[in-house]
């Protein structure tokens, strides 16, 4: 297999090491190598603890790798100024309310364009795109507090994407979420990677909709990559699987156990998997 | 026969500046030992049903009830807040909102402190908390420091070690890997099974509630809709539509191959099940 050139990469990281500064010296990522090519809707899976938020927050900029090399976009991304970053990597924190502090729902999503040297026509146009496409037009004058969780967390979501970064990391998109907001939230990541191209990096626990979203699965543990591939591949290798308490989607499992082939990993497939044996 | 933990008869709510209530002719009882599981959509009544049960509605927080509220017998409305988390123990969704100590064995001893036992008795306490969640090495750890899935194990250890009859827990493994989230949710199913609590959870895991609880409520826009056993739950496809909820995988695909006219007589819904029932049926 040829690898891509460099510039069809989103994200390639080389041996990173990332050690927590003094007290604590948690030596969260160990050798970190991955490659993930511009497009790419991708996950990172793994346990509490086995380094997802420091490789993201690593992906990001925000944190320095200690050792190794990490590129986004062809740059090494810690090096760059905020406003550089900003436009290359976006970065969706877990919990909305760690990253929404404006008094309106407008100026929460403006604040990025301001700081990035914007013209005011260009935030308006800019601002009123995103708050359309993100059903959030209006509210666009009630407080973000005001709004309920689903709604924040797609508010934060608009925050970022309105400076346009090419790749968009989203941490636990669906924490607190019932499985139809869930639905909605990886719906707009899912758009948002179709029709404008954006790479779209997630961590999350939930495998069912890595299943069914996610285009390549990166298994975190003990601060290193486990396995990397189509979830379908690496949802066929509970052994390798088992070692970091990853658990494939119930009809993966199943599938497993009655040897079905190829591998259903969503509940459409297993039912055809299941017809087809019955019927041979 | 004694009173049920919890019993709740045609409860009505409605918040000050809603316009319409929030909880609509609620009744059902919880006895002791009993694990419920609660499922709904976002903003069908699910958290305001735990505070109400919590008590922090009306004390904490007003609204208008209607009908009634009784924890062992007695009504919820005339007893205070204080005598009611005697009882009952709230483990909130948000493991921030909850944590507020330093240090977590300082967050452990916390509840204790304030009910004045003595030393050596929080010291016994703490230490059986720890080892029933496994987080003995948390317990030097500074509580903002912890990673979300620890913070949400110290909460709920912060709360059994009050020791209340009843916990009521909000999405308590919402930033749990899956490993996690069957421990913890294993921990809560020995509190009901070994110590006879009784566990009222909201959570929107339905797999996981299927395995360990003995009725599931699911709620629609402030109703009771369906309150059954596992099963029967997961294969009333057309309110848990309505409501916005999907049953376990295994029951979705129970259905789907019913559909496709596969005989199944008992339709699986679990992993076990669905296995046996499979190989069953499948040439080998």
């Amino acid at each position: 297999m040829t690898s891509p050139p460099p510039a069809e990469l989103a994200v390639v990281a080389e041996g990173v090491e990332f050690e927590y500064p003094a007290p604590r010296r948690v030596l969260a990522l160990k050798g970190v190598t991955l490659r993930i090519p511009k497009g790419q809707f991708a996950a990172i899976v793994g346990q509490n603890g086995s380094g997802k938020t420091s490789l993201a927050r690593c992906i990001s900029g925000y944190l320095r790798p200690t050792r190794g090399s990490l590129r986004v976009a062809g740059t090494e991304v810690w090096r760059l100024r905020p406003a550089q970053r900003a436009t290359r990597v976006g970065y969706v924190f877990q919990n909305p309310d760690h990253q929404l502090f404006r008094e309106r729902v407008w100026d929460d999503v403006a604040f990025g364009l301001q700081n990035l040297g914007a013209s005011p026509d260009q935030i308006q146009e800019s601002v009123e795109q995103v708050l359309r496409r993100l059903e959030l037009w209006d509210k666009r004058e009630v407080h973000p507090f005001q709004l309920s969780r689903g709604d924040r967390q797609r508010l934060a979501i608009a925050a970022i994407i309105v400076m346009r970064p090419q790749l968009l990391i989203v941490d636990e998109p669906t924490t607190g979420q019932d499985m139809a907001r869930s639905r909605e939230i990886m719906d707009l990541l899912a758009r948002l990677n179709r029709d404008e191209g954006m790479t779209i990096l997630t961590i999350t626990h939930v495998m069912e909709l890595v299943a069914e979203y996610a285009r390549w699965v990166i298994v975190m543990h003990d601060g290193r990559v486990l396995l990397d591939g189509p979830p379908r591949q690496v949802f066929s290798r509970a052994e390798e699987l088992r070692i970091s308490a990853i658990s494939p989607p119930p009809v993966a499992r199943l599938g497993l156990s009655l040897g079905l082939h190829p591998l259903p990993i969503t509940v459409p497939e297993a039912r055809d998997a299941i017809l087809r044996r019955l019927s041979a | 026969m004694a009173d049920p933990v919890i019993a709740l008869e045609r409860v009505t709510l409605r918040y000050p500046t809603a316009p319409s209530p929030t909880l609509r002719d609620i009744s059902f009882r919880v006895e002791p030992g009993e694990f419920v599981g609660i499922v709904g959509s976002t903003g069908s009544g699910k958290s305001t049903l735990l505070y109400l049960l919590a008590g922090v509605i009306p004390h904490y927080l007003g609204a208008e009830i209607g009908g009634d509220v009784r924890i062992y017998g007695r009504r919820t409305q005339e007893l205070s807040l204080a005598r009611i988390s005697e009882r009952v123990g709230l483990v909130l969704q948000d493991p921030e909102a909850q944590l507020f100590n330093l240090l977590v064995r300082d967050e452990l001893a916390w509840g204790l402190e304030n009910r004045g036992l003595p030393r050596a008795e929080i010291a016994s306490r703490l230490a059986s908390t720890l080892g029933f969640f496994r987080i003995e090495k948390l317990q030097d750890r500074i509580t903002y420091d912890l990673s979300g899935g620890e913070k949400q194990r110290v909460a709920l250890a912060a709360v059994h070690a009050i020791a209340p009859a009843v916990y009521l827990f909000d999405h308590p493994t919402s930033q749990l890997d899956p490993i996690g989230a069957a421990e913890v949710i294993g921990a809560v199913r020995r509190l009901a099974e070994q110590q006879q609590h009784a566990i009222i959870m909201v959570e929107d895991k339905v797999d996981e509630l299927v395995e360990h609880a003995d009725r599931l409520i699911l709620l629609n826009e402030g109703r009771i809709v369906l309150d059954a056993g596992p099963r029967e739950f997961c294969l009333r496809k057309d309110l848990l539509d309505a409501a916005g909820v999907r049953p376990t995988q295994m029951a979705e695909l129970s259905s789907r191959l019913v559909e496709a006219g596969v005989k199944l007589d008992v339709p699986p819904i679990t992993l076990e099940e669905m296995t046996v029932a499979l190989r069953a049926l499948l040439p080998s």
